[in-house]
């Protein structure tokens, strides 16, 4: 698919595989991100517009078959022109349909732009100049058969057909060690529960409802060099005190909920630490 | 040689130390390049331009990519949350007085590196 966005090969690859997993410099890994991040805004407003065209192409070819079926057996200049705007409109609804298709294929999850670009941005300034990073991170979305693990089908699917799945998403972790000497682990697992409800009316027609609710559950384990830290509560040997937090935030969207769950744990591991005096 | 006095990081600080460019017109401060804020036209620190500039925590995540969004975020993040991060470097600046920072070691941040001791239980940078 050809973009407007400049990509290097690897941000290519990246593009179409979706998983990500590097282990390189902070304002390395950052590039690589935002160079994505660009290309799914671009792509989310081609699949805007695409929709939009789908959605006028269907006005007209509804309108120009009722003009046309009234203008039928009259041979004027004016039902030409309507035959021929309605067949232009049925194909460029069939040719938006097709591109709407692939674009939705192609979406990257918003997480990396609400979530993941500005959790790194931030570490980015705990970190030291050049200090390098491990991060990996699932870009597919949660709703894939792959990270299905549970589907109940209703006994009786006559009238209401309720089809709830449940999707575990573990999308974003890495690990880091911060200009202080402080290694972070840290982990995101989306957990999704999908309920899809199909009612037919009493006119026979179908209509689908869905429903979603995302558990987002951050995990971190913060362990901070004995020589600076003094932690009370905290598991320690030698070198490190060891904090892991661990945090679990229900939402029906999801937003930037994951870089707040995050950010939220480590200041509160950092908050409870105590400063050690230097020898 | 004049370092340059910005504090870099959001859960712990440290002093930036890189050689100054230019002083922040605001504040007066030595700042280096990566300091300096773009938006302003390179006249302001991204500290000044992150209190002119006070983002809320909720939805704070928009304009990532600018270099001034770390620091606005954590000011924001700072004030509202009551965070207070560790102070890992050697130079008091009353600049940061707003915040409530813990010091790794009180004495030798309010003297410098040279002058430290480990005696002294009095209070120190930014305690407040």
């Amino acid at each position: 698919m050809k973009t407007m966005t400049p990509l290097s090969p690897e941000q290519q690859r990246l593009a179409q595989s979706m998983l990500i997993n590097v282990n390189r410099p902070i304002d390395d890994v950052l590039a690589l991100l935002r160079g994505l991040s660009a290309l799914d805004q671009e792509l989310t407003a081609r699949r805007k517009n695409a929709s939009k065209i789908l959605g006028v192409s269907i006005v007209i070819v509804f309108i120009g078959l009722i003009l046309a079926r009234k203008s039928f057996g009259g041979a004027h200049f004016a039902h030409y022109i309507v035959v021929a705007l309605t067949v232009a409109a049925v194909i460029a609804a069939i040719a938006s349909a097709v591109m709407y298709k692939r674009l939705k294929k192609a979406d990257l999850t918003d997480d990396l732009t609400n979530s993941a670009i500005p959790f790194l941005t931030l570490l980015r300034e705990d970190m030291n100049s050049g200090g390098t990073i491990h991060v990996k991170i699932d870009l597919r979305s949660a709703a894939i058969n792959e990270k299905k693990v549970k589907e109940n089908r209703p006994k009786d699917p006559r009238f209401t057909k309720i089809i709830e799945s449940f999707f575990v998403n573990p999308w974003f972790s890495g690990n880091v060690v911060l200009a202080d000497g402080t290694r972070l682990d840290w982990e995101v697992i989306d957990k999704l529960l999908q309920r899809v409800r199909t009612k037919r009316n009493p006119r026979g027609k179908y209509k689908t409802k869905t429903k979603e609710k995302w558990h987002v559950v951050g995990g971190v384990t913060v362990a901070f060099p004995t020589k600076q830290y003094a932690v009370a509560d905290a598991s320690a040997d030698e070198k490190r005190h060891t904090i892991k937090l661990k945090r679990k935030v229900k939402t029906d969207s999801k937003g930037s909920s994951a870089f707040d769950v995050l950010v939220d744990m480590i200041a509160e591991a950092y908050g409870g630490v105590a400063v050690a005096r230097r020898s | 040689m004049e370092t340059c006095k910005a504090k870099r990081g959001f859960f712990s600080l440290r002093d930036c130390g890189e050689p100054v460019a230019k002083k922040c017109a605001l504040c007066s401060r030595p700042m280096c390049t990566h300091h300096l804020s773009p938006a302003s036209g390179y006249t302001r620190c991204l500290d000044c331009d992150a209190r002119q500039a006070e983002q809320k925590v909720a939805g704070g995540t928009a304009n990532v990519n600018d270099p001034s969004w770390p620091y606005r975020y954590r000011s924001s993040y700072w004030r509202t949350r009551g965070y207070s991060p560790i102070y890992g470097g050697y130079y008091y600046d009353p600049y940061y007085n707003d915040y409530d920072f813990r010091s790794f070691d009180s004495d030798m941040a309010r003297r410098g590196p040279s002058t430290a001791s480990d005696s002294g239980d009095t209070t120190g940078f930014g305690d407040s």
